[in-house]
């Protein structure tokens, strides 16, 4: 069904496409979620996020690596039978359509805040989703070299936050464990929404080049995305006030306006715009995997009516409805929780199905 | 057949959009962008603002036009605003905010900069500075033979703040000022004397905003010392006492340019009350002295002199600070950071904590260099 | 010297030539009415005494050859013979033909055909002569130390260019003939033990599959075989230059050699192959790379500045620094118009300037110049049409897309440029960033047969970035391009020159 030669991805792409996944939109309010949760310690949550996001990763190779057909879904209906099967692809495509939602409504409220505030959002929508078609429509490998491409394009992007260091005010960040090492904890719920997008594994790993690297892959997209949240945390905590982060809605954005250049007054216009093309890494991907999840339900042989599909529907719905900030936020937690089920709990539940089954299998052959 | 139906539909969709587009489109020369923006309060405590628009046109002498106008708030008075330009104004280019004193004599009048940051459009990197007297006087100068006022103050600011004479505090820093409660607000201070803008130095605001006193150039070099903003290159002068004095000058005067200075700034807690061990060292060279002295020989017994006058005015200052309950210094973030316990008992007023602390300042200067002349 | 040997197969019966050699010339006169080109010379061949005529058309045979090596030896007596032996000529390249439709191909092509009574074969003789331009240096792509000999309208002189780079038995052909009127050769040249044979036979059947009256170019020719013709970008690279066609085979690209066109086509190439150019190879590589990042530049300006210009006017005027503010403010205040048609009026001036300049001779060409100089420079600013600013604007984007040395990549830059500033006076820098986005993912999409156009950037190939984005020392670029998906991928195993010692 499913033909991954031509179409597979490298070790590289795959890893971006992960980050992506991670990063995009999620970055924005980070280091104000952390400083609600924990002041300044909550960078502190940070590596323990990191460890649970390699805990959960490595579960979800171990998923792939014990699927003995070729793609998850095959597994499935093979072990569970073809309704499971089909109701699995079902609610992964619920969750990558919600985080691509979350991802597109989010980038085009940031727009409209920062940009242009008095234009239409469908307006925006469509013009995000132009795009974002072309790509989809392509692929994991186009997916690839898309996440690839963005990613060689904007890594100068961390190196303009370093102008803020001249303001950097270091004590800021100490006392560490300053309230005890239960804010720590606690602040470690808001690095889920932000690492979520590891599940994207259970569909992109049959088109991996190299599996055996896979785990290493996974590693090391983790890490780009844990070392990309420290830096910016970092940044935002030791140039704002202890009890300031928590007022900037998006303090990454914030934060460039203070930003001066001689050439170019403000360099949060340009900059934003720029952000687009780091946030589209979230929807376009996920956009890609829940149309092709839906095509797995009914049994299509392309993802392609389902995009298409999916396309229209939003460029229509957001002409009717567009969620408020506010809303957002509210889409934002449900994710978070959603994510959760999805991302940490579920994989740990088909692992150990699985391993189960195989043994009752070979039992049951031998 | 079909295809061209789906074109079609592609099309007139894409002109759908792009008719609704252009709600944002706002051209450069349609734009009124005030590049000061002032703000007073009149004798019966009225809410004044006044801006300064520059006027694009080659055949108008005047570059600028002012408007101004009594508002309950900024945003509220837009359309009053607008109403006195050909375009419509936007906040997107302010250079400098100018607060009044007597503004500043009020608590909280910082709330009503809100707009500056809940409208994303608005700069936030404008320098923020307080007028010794009204504003008025200021907006409404013009001197002929200088550039826009705006750009002036905001020339003057930014490079008298390399040489550590003023702050070029910017609408942002004053929030972050504002929202640390370990530190109180400092801004740049001008006059009008003589029908001329004279920069003051700096003015110190406490917690809440209200002015609290004035610091001259010499002292906002201390201060920024003490903050370990003072960039290498910063000027002082003291007299030396004991130096005999020939005619109408002041004879006894020494000048000298610090070079990088190294500031270590120890905290700690003893008997309820929190110490500061401030150690500045810096080399110096000599820019003048108006009296004969021999470097080579002298040189110690000049530095000790010169660091003795220093420690004096350091801890002048930090007196002075300490009774009118100001924290500009930023000790409390040191506190914060190292006597967490006890700072968070406090940290609420922390002034006033402040207030009752041990300050101990040690000063060291090295003469580095005296110049080409012996 | 005529081998008159192999006579396996008769021909049919309509197509096949006669015994007769009145008939024959009838039918020829029949295929050819109306033809006042094509010469008959009868006459008696000494050697064998048999009745022959020969076939040309005037203008497409060398004459000189006609006389001197084909008409003289056969009419100069020599030993006797009987008829049907072999004839004396002193021409190099002679076919047998016996079908009518060969013949008038060949006669078509410039050959000249000898009939003889009583044989049913003809004589094509290769006296071909026609109209022929000089080898002069290349037009387009002028280089300062590369070679100056640019191709010209003769396939076998092209291919010849070529084969003296390549003198490599390796460097193999395959001609194919397109057109149904227009019978044109086609030749593909490549390595044979370095072409992936996949892409090659890709090639050939594209070709192989167009089914035209005639391709009058190798432009032509590359819009009928390209993977997406409706796409701004080229998808093949033309040149006329034999030195950097020989450079693309060895890197294990294919060329295309199309007759009577001057310029020749390569495939599979990439987005920056069309940053290259044969200078770059000539040059020390540091001015190389520099040049190579300085063309990128150009293109991002060249399609990006008018309508960043278009977007800071009338969108995000916070983005101007205060200074410029005002000297903008002053030059916009005049205009009369929005930023957006201020630009169109003078880029769409730009754009007739510059196509005026191409068709007008040369000297009536520098009074475009001083015009549009003058008009553009001075006269629009000062009656107040048109901002100063713009008028650097849209010369700083003319100056970039002059830099690019490719003129298709420059023709999509044009195109670009415009779409990019309809978005840009729509939607702002977001419109920009979108076009841009849709750029990228068009680029992604995209293929040179079959190959990814946005090689080496997407999909990110570091080893290719050495000879791509930057032009790294000679002796670091050991190995073939991965985008050609070559057989045979080291090139060299040279190492840094040692250092000389006296």
């Amino acid at each position: 069904m499913i033909n991954t030669e031509k179409n597979s991805i490298t070790s590289m792409q795959f890893i971006f496409i992960i980050s992506g996944i991670q990063i995009s939109v999620a970055v924005l309010s980070l280091p104000r979620k952390l400083a609600e949760a924990a002041g300044t310690d909550g960078l502190l949550a940070l590596p323990l996020g990191y460890l649970l996001n390699l805990l959960c990763g490595y579960i979800i190779i171990m998923v792939m690596r014990k699927s003995s057909e070729k793609s998850l879904y095959d597994t499935l209906s093979k072990t569970m039978g073809a309704w499971v099967a089909k109701g699995f692809s079902l609610l992964l495509a619920f969750y990558f359509l919600h985080l691509m939602y979350d991802g597109l409504v989010r980038a085009i409220l940031i727009v409209k805040t920062w940009l242009m505030p008095n234009t239409q959002g469908y307006v925006l929508m469509i013009l995000l989703l132009f795009p974002a078609y072309k790509i989809a429509l392509g692929g994991p490998r186009i997916l690839g070299r898309y996440a690839e491409l963005v990613t060689v394009i904007s890594c100068w992007l961390p190196f303009v936050y370093l102008f803020t260091l001249k303001y950097a005010h270091w004590l800021n960040l100490l006392p560490l464990f300053k309230d005890g090492f239960l804010p720590v904890l606690t602040a470690v719920k808001a690095t889920i929404y932000p690492s979520l997008g590891i599940i994207a594994v259970f569909i992109l790993y049959p088109y991996l080049q190299k599996k055996e690297k896979a785990v290493s892959a996974l590693v090391i997209s983790n890490s780009i995305t844990m070392s990309v949240y420290i830096f910016i945390t970092t940044i935002c905590f030791i140039y704002y006030s202890p009890h300031e982060s928590t007022v900037f809605n998006d303090p990454i954005i914030s934060i460039l306006k203070t930003i001066e250049f001689r050439f170019i007054e403000r360099i949060e216009i340009p900059f934003i715009s720029f952000y687009l093309f780091v946030f589209s890494l979230v929807w376009i991907p996920c956009m890609y995997i829940a149309s092709f999840c839906i095509s797995q339900v009914f049994g299509l042989s392309d993802h392609r009516f389902p995009l298409r599909a999916l396309v229209i529907v939003l460029a229509i719905g957001t002409f009717f409805y567009l969620p408020t900030y506010n809303q957002s936020d509210k889409i934002e937690l449900w994710l978070a929780r959603f994510g959760f089920c999805i991302e940490y709990i579920l994989p740990s539940l088909l692992l150990v199905y699985l391993t189960l089954y195989k043994r009752f299998h070979r039992r049951a052959a031998s | 057949m079909r295809r061209t139906t789906i074109y079609v539909c592609a099309i007139l969709a894409a002109a759908s959009i792009f008719a609704s587009a252009c709600s944002d489109q706002l051209y450069l020369e349609n734009a009124a962008t005030p590049l000061a923006l002032g703000m007073d309060l009149d004798k019966n405590d009225k809410f004044h603002f006044y801006g300064t628009v520059p006027v694009f046109s080659k055949n108008i002498k005047k570059k600028s036009q002012e408007i101004a106008g009594t508002a309950e708030s900024l945003r509220q008075s837009r359309s009053f605003q607008d109403a006195q330009t050909a375009g419509t104004i936007q906040g997107r280019n302010y250079q400098v905010i100018l607060l009044g004193r007597r503004l500043l004599q009020q608590e909280d009048w910082f709330a009503m900069l809100d707009v500056l940051f809940r409208d994303a459009r608005n700069t936030i990197t404008d320098r923020m500075i307080a007028v010794d007297g009204q504003v008025k006087d200021v907006i409404y100068l013009n001197p002929p033979d200088q550039p826009l006022m705006p750009i002036l103050l905001r020339g003057m600011v930014d490079t008298k703040t390399k040489r550590s004479e003023t702050y070029s505090t910017t609408a942002q820093e004053l929030h972050r000022q504002f929202f640390d409660k370990g530190v109180t607000p400092y801004i740049a201070e001008i006059k009008i004397t003589n029908k001329q803008v004279q920069l003051k130095g700096s003015a110190l605001l406490n917690a809440k905003g209200k002015y609290a006193m004035s610091l001259n150039a010499q002292e906002t070099v201390l201060l920024s010392i003490l903050q370990k903003q003072a960039d290498p290159g910063f000027s002082m002068s003291y007299r030396i006492p004991g130096k005999p004095l020939k005619g109408p000058f002041e004879t006894d005067m020494l000048s000298f340019t610090g070079g990088k200075l190294k500031t270590k700034i120890k905290s700690g807690y003893e008997n309820g009350r929190f110490t500061f061990d401030i150690h500045i060292k810096t080399k110096i060279g000599l820019s003048e002295h108006l009296f004969p002295v021999n470097v080579a020989q002298d040189a110690k017994k000049l530095e000790k002199q010169a660091s003795a006058l220093m420690e004096k005015q350091i801890e002048g200052l930090i007196q002075k600070m300490q009774k009118h309950r100001l924290d500009p210094i930023g000790l409390g973030v040191y506190a914060r950071a190292k006597q967490y316990k006890q700072y968070i008992k406090v940290e609420e007023d922390w002034p006033e904590a402040f207030s009752h602390a041990v300050v101990n300042i040690k000063v060291e200067l090295s003469i580095a260099a005296m110049g080409p002349v012996k | 010297m005529i081998h008159a040997e192999n006579e396996m197969d008769k021909p049919e019966q309509e197509d096949g030539i006669l015994f007769n050699l009145d008939e024959n010339l009838k039918i020829v006169r029949n295929l050819f009415s109306e033809s006042p080109d094509l010469f008959i010379r009868t006459f008696t061949i000494k050697q064998t005494q048999e009745q022959a005529a020969l076939l040309f058309i005037d203008g497409l045979s060398d004459q000189q050859a006609i006389n001197n090596d084909v008409l003289r030896p056969l009419q100069v007596h020599t030993e006797d013979g009987k008829p049907g032996d072999e004839l004396m000529m002193t021409v190099g390249h002679i076919i047998e033909e016996s079908r009518w439709s060969q013949i008038e191909i060949s006669l078509l092509h410039g050959s000249s055909v000898l009939l003889v009574d009583g044989r049913d074969k003809a004589y094509a003789l290769g006296t071909g002569g026609w109209p022929q331009r000089a080898i002069e240096d290349p037009q387009m792509e002028a280089s300062l130390k590369g070679a100056h000999q640019g191709f010209v309208e003769t396939s076998g002189q092209n291919i010849a260019m070529i084969r003296r780079y390549i003198p490599n038995r390796e460097l193999k052909m395959r001609r194919l003939i397109v057109g149904r009127r227009g019978q044109t050769n086609v030749t593909l040249l490549y390595l044979a033990d370095v072409m992936n044979p996949e892409l090659l036979r890709s090639m050939e059947e594209r070709i192989q599959k167009i089914d035209v009256d005639v391709i009058l170019n190798t432009g032509e020719l590359s819009e009928l075989i390209e993977d997406n013709p409706y796409s701004l970008f080229p998808q093949f690279v033309l040149t006329e230059r034999p030195d950097s066609a020989a450079s693309q085979i060895l890197q294990g690209r294919c060329v295309v050699v199309v007759d009577r066109s001057p310029s020749v086509l390569v495939a599979p190439v990439s987005f920056y192959s069309f940053f290259q150019s044969i200078d770059d190879y000539s040059t020390r590589w540091s001015i190389a790379t520099f040049l190579r990042l300085l063309r990128l530049f150009a293109f991002i300006t060249a399609a990006f500045l008018p309508a960043f210009f278009i977007a800071v006017t009338s969108f995000h005027i916070e983005i101007i620094p205060l200074k410029l503010l005002l000297t903008l403010g002053e030059s916009r205040g005049q205009v009369p118009f929005p930023p957006f048609v201020e630009a169109i009026l003078m880029e769409i001036t730009l754009e007739m300037l510059r196509e005026a300049g191409v068709r007008l001779p040369a000297p009536v060409g520098q009074t475009v110049g001083i015009v549009g100089g003058i008009v553009l420079g001075q006269a629009v600013v000062q009656a107040g049409l048109i901002s100063n600013v713009m008028v650097i604007v849209v010369a700083f984007t003319a100056i970039s897309s002059f830099i690019l040395p490719n003129y298709d990549m420059v023709a999509a830059v044009r195109l670009i440029r415009f779409i990019l500033m309809i978005l840009a006076s729509l939607f702002g820098f977001v419109g920009i960033i979108i076009g841009l986005m849709t750029m990228i993912a068009h680029l992604l999409t995209l293929k040179s047969l079959g190959m990814p156009y946005g090689n080496p950037l997407a999909p990110v190939r570091f080893s290719d970035w050495k000879d791509t984005i930057v032009r790294a020392p000679l002796w670091l670029l050991n190995k073939r391009p991965t985008s050609t998906l070559a057989k045979q991928d080291t090139t060299q195993s040279n190492d840094k020159p040692e250092e000389g010692k006296p």
